[in-house]
């Protein structure tokens, strides 16, 4: 009876995921099997995904910026959620106004980025005031971390929220027992508050791991379709796809990449299911 | 426990299906619909024998027609009287009226005619007057006088004048000036009114010459009137004032024609006819046709009822204006419009057994906008009224909708089977769509133009691969080089012209090339060289793209180019330099002011080719085809293709036959028609004015110094060398929209000195290569 409720309950949401994900995605994995006038080519797309070009790159790209940002975004917003904890009210204070990224429009973020970050932006005024040389930070190397910035500015404050939860949720007697104990504050946190964020923590990486992929929203306002290489993400990729009509490509690509992170979610669970 | 766990699954993915399925539209509801029959047919009748133009329509006391016009070419003037189905004319030649220009003209109820225009007087002069003919078509010659003309004015406009002529020659000239009028209109008791070139409206006793001031309006403000029965309806900016004909007194205001103004606002006028023309039912109702169609309106009634639809009939040609309109028998209206040089009568008559809706719809997409491709839509609709005919711009200008975005929502809407039937692929990403089997095969289209009219097999063949053309542009344009031998020489090759420019520039000759600013350059260049620069491997050579950086770059720092060119704006979208028909006789008139020593730029129409030809006879010069390589390119326009999933292929090879067709290639527009039948045509045209006055052109310059030149006569040998140059051309230049966005783009910060050329060519090869790997 109880689980006949509970079926009730999901079947809103259980439909519209099915309408506006399950369904259109299973369209997709057909479609990745056929060319763009419906008939079938086996592993045809497959095989022309893997051998581009331009996906290794935004491949490549993409799994750097995941490697990168993913651990940078894990450690310092855990940092500051530790923090915050223990300053009382001010700390509530700086929760809120670390959420207020997450409230700006991606266009103004992206007018603040050419404001900043352009040829003639603040910061190269600011390096000249300094007498040094200015960079171009749109069009060198240098994009990618403007990027790395952006996404960790941007998902910081969400992500310190979330810890805060996590972290609020450990019974306060453990601490009182350690420290009467003679634990330190590291002891402490090694062995009490880390342990005690492990099932949190699972959701903030797979939180942190899709919006990863939400970044290219920027990264094309600021460049549009073929921005500076280091910042060419698998989204350009699929977008100017999208373009020239090559959806058979675009089923495709999308198939490996529900696949990666598939896979990727599924080890994360077993890893954490394994140590419980 | 198990068993209701499978019944409950199957129930939700079942009204997950129905849901689904509920999404679509019932296609079957819509076959077994009712066919609702009955509508206005439009229909083009015989204008009256002899007449080519309509100064003024009326309608009669009895019901007939009355029309005053002329023959264009003979300029015999004739009265018309028709029967009361506006059929069968009754013409009278009139004497010669004597006039130099017509400005305006009404028809009365009892059938006597108003003429206002300057007319030649004994002592060759030419004087503003008024010729009233009378039913028995006696001419009656009148002066008159505006009762309030304004003195200070007058006088100012004597002491401009007489500056520049003679006390006698500026005194007919005043006298002119200050009794123009613009339009007029009999009403049903026979007053006239007159609208002056103030805006001012006035009444005039028709058999005293008197007038009184009417109504008046702010300068410009007052752009049209009309006047049916006892009503006058003043058309401003704002909306539309009635008044009483016979006491002046304004009228209560009509909010759905005071709307329907502001919505269809009048742009342009001339030849004594207007964007809207108006009708009356009754003292109360009234029908007007404009752009959109024609309209029943009841006096302060909440809507005005649509008659016909402006989409399946030549109404919606924007270039056509309004003689006039009346109804003719019961429920019939009779249209007199002006289209081109000449004037058109057009009879609405409702057909019992007509479709009352058009059910089949041809939808054609462009990303821009072009008056070639809404004329040819007009000809479309004219010959398949039984289809109506939907355009979408992808980018109207208004949204700020980039390319890119456009053609994503496009590619959406292809995928969904509900894309549009014709494709004009200008800007598109063509290859790519041929390549996905999206387009058809319209070598059958071509084929039949060819055998018809015959077609420039070289721009076909570049199209036809294994016999197969899944798209043609039906226009093209070539890059031209214009100036003394040497520079033409020079232009070769793109590090020659830059070597030649810095020499000029270095003997301080004043200016060398167009003022066209640095996206200008880039693109004049980027047409003239970009054909050569495909290696092999499809991919671009770094070489090329280095020598075309430099030469532009060279090419803008010559001299004047740091500066806001004259004509840089037209290189912010590819329409407007394909509206001025090319922008190679623009450079070519700037180098006989002296503003540039070598001309270069797209040459699009045999006219242009004539004037060029004009100016080298008068200051020296040899042209040549641009090209810097081995290719001769060419920019292709209107290109059209049909898309795959179209359920009308019949109907779009229909368009696509009227698009390629010798009709539509004779229309003066941007580019040469594909079509050698409309070629011939344009060229024919041209070559049988030698019979015709000598033409001079004329330019001030900013001393005031006046420059002129005789306009050439061609001869059959220019057509000829203009035909060999085109039957050379055998390359399109690249028109990916992508490549040529990286190119200038990039280029622009290059020549702006944003960048070095290093950092330049790295920046364009990676993006290049980067988009043809995807």
């Amino acid at each position: 009876m109880k689980s006949k409720k509970g079926i009730l309950f999901i079947l809103p949401g259980l439909s519209g995921v099915m309408v506006f994900y399950l369904i259109p995605f299973l369209d997709v994995a057909v479609r990745s099997f056929q060319k763009i006038d419906g008939k079938f080519c086996g592993f045809d797309n497959y095989q022309k995904v893997l051998e581009n070009k331009a996906f290794h790159l935004a491949v490549e790209n993409t799994i750097y910026f995941v490697l990168v940002c993913l651990p940078l975004l894990l450690v310092l917003s855990l940092l500051a959620a530790v923090i915050l904890q223990r300053t009382g009210s001010l700390g509530k204070l700086c929760k809120s106004a670390y959420l207020i990224p997450l409230a700006v429009p991606a266009a103004g973020v992206v007018l603040l980025w050419k404001l900043i970050f352009d040829n003639h932006g603040m910061l190269n005024q600011l390096l000249l005031w300094l007498g040094q040389n200015t960079v171009d930070y749109m069009n060198t190397n240098a994009s990618f971390y403007v990027l790395v910035f952006s996404y960790i500015w941007k998902n910081l404050g969400y992500t310190v929220v979330l810890w805060s939860a996590g972290l609020s949720v450990i019974p306060e007697n453990i601490y009182e027992a350690a420290w009467v104990d003679g634990a330190g504050k590291l002891r402490t946190f090694l062995s009490i508050t880390l342990p005690n964020l492990k099932q949190t923590a699972f959701t903030i990486v797979v939180i942190s791991f899709l919006n990863s992929f939400k970044v290219f929203r920027e990264a094309y306002l600021v460049a549009g379709n073929y921005p500076q290489q280091s910042i060419y993400m698998l989204q350009h990729l699929f977008n100017n796809w999208f373009r020239e009509l090559d959806m058979d490509k675009m089923a495709a690509a999308a198939v490996l990449l529900f696949l990666v992170i598939l896979i990727f979610v599924y080890m994360l669970h077993r890893s954490w299911e394994e140590e419980h | 426990m198990k068993k209701r766990k499978r019944n409950l699954a199957v129930l939700v993915i079942l009204i997950l299906i129905a849901g689904l399925t509920g999404c679509g539209t019932s296609s079957k509801e819509e076959e077994t619909e009712t066919t609702v029959q009955g509508r206005l047919v439009e229909e083009e009748v015989e204008m009256p024998q002899g007449m080519t133009n309509i100064f003024a329509m009326g309608k009669l006391e009895d019901g007939s027609i009355e029309i005053f016009g002329n023959d264009y070419n003979t300029g015999k003037n004739y009265i018309a009287i028709s029967g009361k189905e506006g059929e069968s004319w009754q013409v009278t030649e009139l004497e010669d009226l004597n006039y130099s220009y017509i400005s305006a003209a009404s028809v009365a109820e009892n059938g006597s005619v108003a003429i206002f225009g300057s007319f030649r007087q004994e002592d060759n002069s030419a004087k503003m007057a008024l010729k009233i003919i009378s039913p028995e078509k006696e001419i009656t010659y009148l002066n008159y006088e505006f009762p309030d003309t304004d003195d200070s004015q007058l006088n100012q406009n004597m002491a401009n004048i007489q500056k520049d002529l003679g006390k006698e020659e500026a005194e007919t000239q005043i006298y002119n000036m200050n009794h123009g009028v613009e339009q007029c209109a009999y009403d049903s008791s026979g007053n006239l009114f007159i609208k002056d070139i103030q805006g001012n409206i006035y009444k005039m006793n028709i058999s005293t010459g008197e007038m009184e001031k009417f109504c008046g309006f702010e300068q410009g403000e007052l752009q049209y009137f009309a006047v049916e029965g006892k009503r006058l309806y003043a058309i401003t900016q704002k909306g539309v004032s009635i008044y009483s004909t016979e006491d002046g007194s304004e009228l209560p205001k009509d909010h759905v024609l005071i709307q329907m103004i502001k919505e269809n606002p009048l742009t342009s006028w001339g030849y004594g006819c207007f964007e809207i023309a108006f009708t009356q039912k009754d003292d109360r109702n009234l029908v007007y046709v404009n752009h959109q169609g024609l309209f029943y309106h009841q006096e302060q009634g909440s809507i005005s009822e649509q008659l016909l639809d402006a989409n399946n009939s030549y109404l919606c040609d924007n270039t056509i204006s309004f003689h006039g309109i009346e109804s003719v028998g019961e429920a019939g209206y009779l249209v007199g419009i002006h289209m081109g040089e000449t004037s058109k009568l057009l009879k609405y008559t409702y057909d019992e057994n007509a479709e009352a809706v058009v059910k089949k719809q041809l939808n054609i997409y462009a990303l821009e906008d072009s008056e070639l491709l809404r004329q040819v839509v007009s000809k479309y609709r004219i010959q398949y009224p039984d289809v109506l005919v939907q355009v979408t711009i992808g980018m109207d200008g208004n949204s700020g909708i980039t390319a890119e975005e456009a053609i994503r929502t496009l590619n959406t809407e292809i995928m969904a089977g509900k894309g549009p039937d014709v494709l004009v692929l200008d800007g598109m990403p063509v290859e790519s769509y041929i390549q996905k089997g999206m387009l058809v095969d319209i070598s059958p289209v071509l084929e039949k133009v060819e055998k018809e009219d015959g077609l420039f097999i070289n721009i076909k063949e570049v199209y036809t691969k294994n016999g197969k053309a899944y798209s043609m542009p039906s226009r093209f344009l070539m890059e031209v080089v214009e100036g003394e031998e040497k520079a033409v020489t020079a232009a070769s090759t793109l590090p020659e012209l830059a070597a030649y420019a810095k020499k000029l520039a270095q003997g301080g000759n004043g200016g060398i090339f167009p003022e066209i600013g640095a996206k200008g350059i880039l693109m004049e260049l980027y047409q003239a060289d970009s054909v050569n620069w495909l290696g092999e491997d499809g991919t671009i050579q770094e070489e090329s793209l280095k020598n075309y950086l430099e030469a532009a770059r060279t090419i803008y720092n010559v001299e004047r180019f740091s500066a806001q060119g004259a004509y840089e704006e037209f290189y912010e979208s590819f329409e407007s330099v394909c509206e001025i028909g090319g922008t190679a006789q623009v450079y070519v008139v700037d180098r006989l002011t002296g503003w540039n020593q070598i001309a270069f730029g797209t040459l699009g129409s045999v006219s242009g080719y004539r004037e060029m030809l004009s100016i080298e006879a008068k200051i020296g010069g040899i042209n040549e085809l641009w090209n810097t390589g081995e290719q001769k390119s060419f920019l292709p326009y209107l290109m059209m293709g049909i898309v795959s999933t179209t359920e009308k292929q019949q109907e779009a090879e229909d368009f696509l036959k009227i698009m390629f067709s010798k009709e539509c290639g004779e229309i003066s527009g941007c580019g040469f028609p594909v079509n050698r039948a409309a070629y011939n045509s344009q060229c024919d045209v041209l070559l049988s004015r030698e019979d015709t006055a000598k033409e001079t052109t004329s330019y001030t310059l900013g001393d005031g110094t006046e420059i002129s030149y005789e306009t050439l006569k061609l001869s059959k040998d220019n057509i000829k060398q203009l035909t060999s140059k085109i039957e050379s051309l055998n390359e399109a230049v690249i028109t990916d929209r992508v490549i040529q966005d990286f190119v200038l783009e990039e280029g622009m910060k290059y020549l702006k000195q944003e960048q070095s050329l290093e950092e330049t060519v790295t920046e364009i090869m990676q993006k290049v290569n980067l988009y043809l790997a995807e």
